[in-house]
């Protein structure tokens, strides 16, 4: 029921929305999020963002996070894709679609899925700043907090 | 039979695992490499060579394609190998592929969508080019070499041997100058750098940490504000596989992964190789022997990491219905490593009376065949070095290339006339 996909390129946020919803009359609210890569850190200007992952094991463990989000709401389909390679400021990083009979379900449940994914997948995220100077991200207290609320 | 009719047919044996698998053999690792070149990407710990090749060979379409084409190159070569050594007939080849079929991993390494059959075709393809094959099979060994790093040293370790006989050789060394140039080019253009194994310290690691030396240096150095892994000092685990894959493991707990966490690797290889140099050698040895005795497949054919993985590239890369396939399989179901598992003790028996057959024969065989047989005994331990002692012991390592001990006896079976090793040709002469 889930749709899963890690990929360079970029998404077409609305043929996913269409691909979830094609053919259903038994959706009510769909959630959606988008993150897109900021350009500053930490009072700094970012050129770049290059984002790592392990192909299969980085995979499984989203499956696992719509799986929980399965089991938590009445969903009737999500999407979770992340992009990996050298983004640039403005460029999509990562699309949540959340489909359910009611809306608070979707939303609650596109929160969960985007929280959990920003701790518990296997992705890591080198910024590249406007001196040249290269740092990976490291987990920050936001997000655990946020990931920690739907424990 | 024609030769070319016995050439095929060897090649229809060898994909009789795909057959009662009803799919070609999937590891997780196939993954990365239809992701490789399907999204034209790196991935940290493999070279931009064998997605490529299931690219070209796949068109798309399936990979039964790819599964054929890898059981031809191994007949093929088998039948190379024959000719080279005069024994070459159509009879002789289908009977030395069906031995091998039926009595060794072989069939099942074919079949694998993995560079794994690439390492004896590296081994092979340089006994011919030593013995005066010409560039096809050049270019052949140079891609073999080039599809897993750790094929860099086995080939190392082939050529130098093969240098000692002093014939072609410029052509010896060529594949690996070659697949040495191809793996630093496409680093240069996917991270910006000349590098090899840019990466491969964190492998080394991991395997000094199972064996229990990464402990010893972090004690010499620890506390130390650049090396994360001080904070793990006295509590990595003795499993190398968890220190490297664990998700709440050093490597994947570093804010940078295995990418960010290498630097800081090399480092403590290096210091281990310097600070504590017996036990260095000492685990390399143990682990070399003990990776030589790990020779059954069955641990690459589970269906652990697959689905949600290598389906994704299945329905995204290829023509509708490749997913289905592969999800009626055994391997999917879970149910083709109980089936092969029965085949392991016969295997077994049999290469170890392989193992001292190809010594005899390499201590007294026919020129030709002494040095195939030195060559494959050789290479055998460089391949339990460069995947046990670098790495870490696994079964599938070394069921890629034990089976190669079975050839030397089966090529010389009744054939007791086999022809000295025939003079070389004007030019290879002329090269030397």
């Amino acid at each position: 029921m889930s749709k899963i996909r890690v990929q360079s390129t970029d998404f077409d946020i609305s043929a996913e929305f269409s691909a979830l919803t094609a053919g259903r009359a038994d959706i009510g609210g769909l959630g959606c999020f988008v993150g897109t890569v900021r350009d500053s850190a930490k009072g700094r200007k970012i050129t770049a963002m290059t984002l790592e992952h392990y192909p299969a094991m980085t995979e499984a463990a989203m499956a696992r996070i719509a799986q929980a989000a399965e089991q938590r709401w009445e969903l009737l389909g999500c999407t979770l894709i992340h992009r990996v390679g050298r983004l640039l400021p403005g460029d999509n990083i990562v699309l949540v679609l959340a489909a359910s009979p009611h809306r608070q379900a979707a939303l609650d449940a596109t929160g969960f899925l985007i929280d959990w994914l920003k701790t518990k997948a296997p992705f890591w995220k080198k910024e590249t700043f406007l001196d040249g100077a290269e740092e990976w991200v490291a987990a920050n207290e936001a997000d655990e907090a946020a990931s920690s609320r739907w424990a | 039979m024609t030769r070319l009719a016995a050439i095929l047919a060897g090649a229809a044996v060898f994909m009789w695992p795909a057959l009662v698998n009803r799919y070609p053999i999937l590891f997780s690792d196939t993954h990365a490499f239809l992701i490789q070149a399907g999204d034209i990407r790196m991935i940290w710990d493999k070279p931009f060579a064998y997605g490529p090749f299931l690219r070209l060979t796949d068109f798309g379409v399936t990979l039964w394609l790819t599964v054929t084409v890898q059981a031809l190159l191994v007949s093929v070569l088998l039948w190379q190998v024959a000719a080279r050594l005069s024994v070459a007939r159509p009879a002789r080849h289908l009977l030395i592929c069906l031995v091998l079929a039926v009595g060794s991993a072989l069939p099942w390494v074919t079949d694998l969508m993995m560079p794994d059959i690439f390492a004896p075709i590296t081994v092979l393809a340089l006994f011919l080019i030593a013995g005066g094959a010409g560039w096809a099979m050049i270019a052949l060994a140079s891609f073999a070499i080039a599809s897993h790093l750790s094929h860099l040293i086995l080939a190392a370790i082939c050529i130098a041997a093969l240098l000692i006989w002093p014939k072609r050789r410029w052509q010896v060394v060529a594949p690996l100058l070659l697949a040495l140039a191809w793996i630093a080019a496409t680093n240069v253009y996917f991270i910006g750098r000349v590098a090899i194994s840019p990466y491969g310290s964190v492998f080394a690691m991991a395997r000094l940490a199972g064996d229990g030396i990464v402990d010893k240096v972090l004690a010499n150095h620890c506390p130390r504000p650049d090396w994360t892994l001080c904070a793990w000092q006295g509590r990595l685990s003795p499993d190398h596989n968890h220190v490297l894959w664990d998700p709440d493991g050093p490597v994947w707990s570093h804010p940078g992964g295995a990418i960010g966490i290498a630097e800081e690797a090399r480092a403590i290889v290096t210091a281990a190789m310097l600070e504590f140099p017996a036990a260095v050698v000492g685990a390399a040895i143990s682990n070399t022997i003990r990776q030589l005795g790990r020779v059954e497949i069955g641990d690459a054919l589970i269906p652990d990491w697959l689905e949600g993985g290598v389906t994704n590239s299945l329905t995204q890369y290829f023509l509708p219905g490749e997913t289905e396939r592969f999800r009626a399989s055994r391997q999917a179901h879970d149910t083709l490593g109980a089936w092969q598992s029965g085949w392991n003790l016969p295997h077994a028996m049999l290469l170890v009376l392989g193992a001292l057959a190809t010594f005899a024969i390499a201590l007294r065989g026919p020129p030709p065949a002494r040095k195939l047989a030195t060559l494959i005994l050789l290479a055998l331990l460089a391949n339990a070095f460069a995947t046990g002692a670098l790495s870490g012991p696994h079964d599938r390592y070394q069921a890629r290339i034990a089976w190669l001990v079975l050839l030397p006896p089966l090529l010389l079976i009744r054939r007791g006339d086999v022809q000295p090793d025939p003079a070389p040709s004007a030019q290879s002469a002329h090269i030397h």
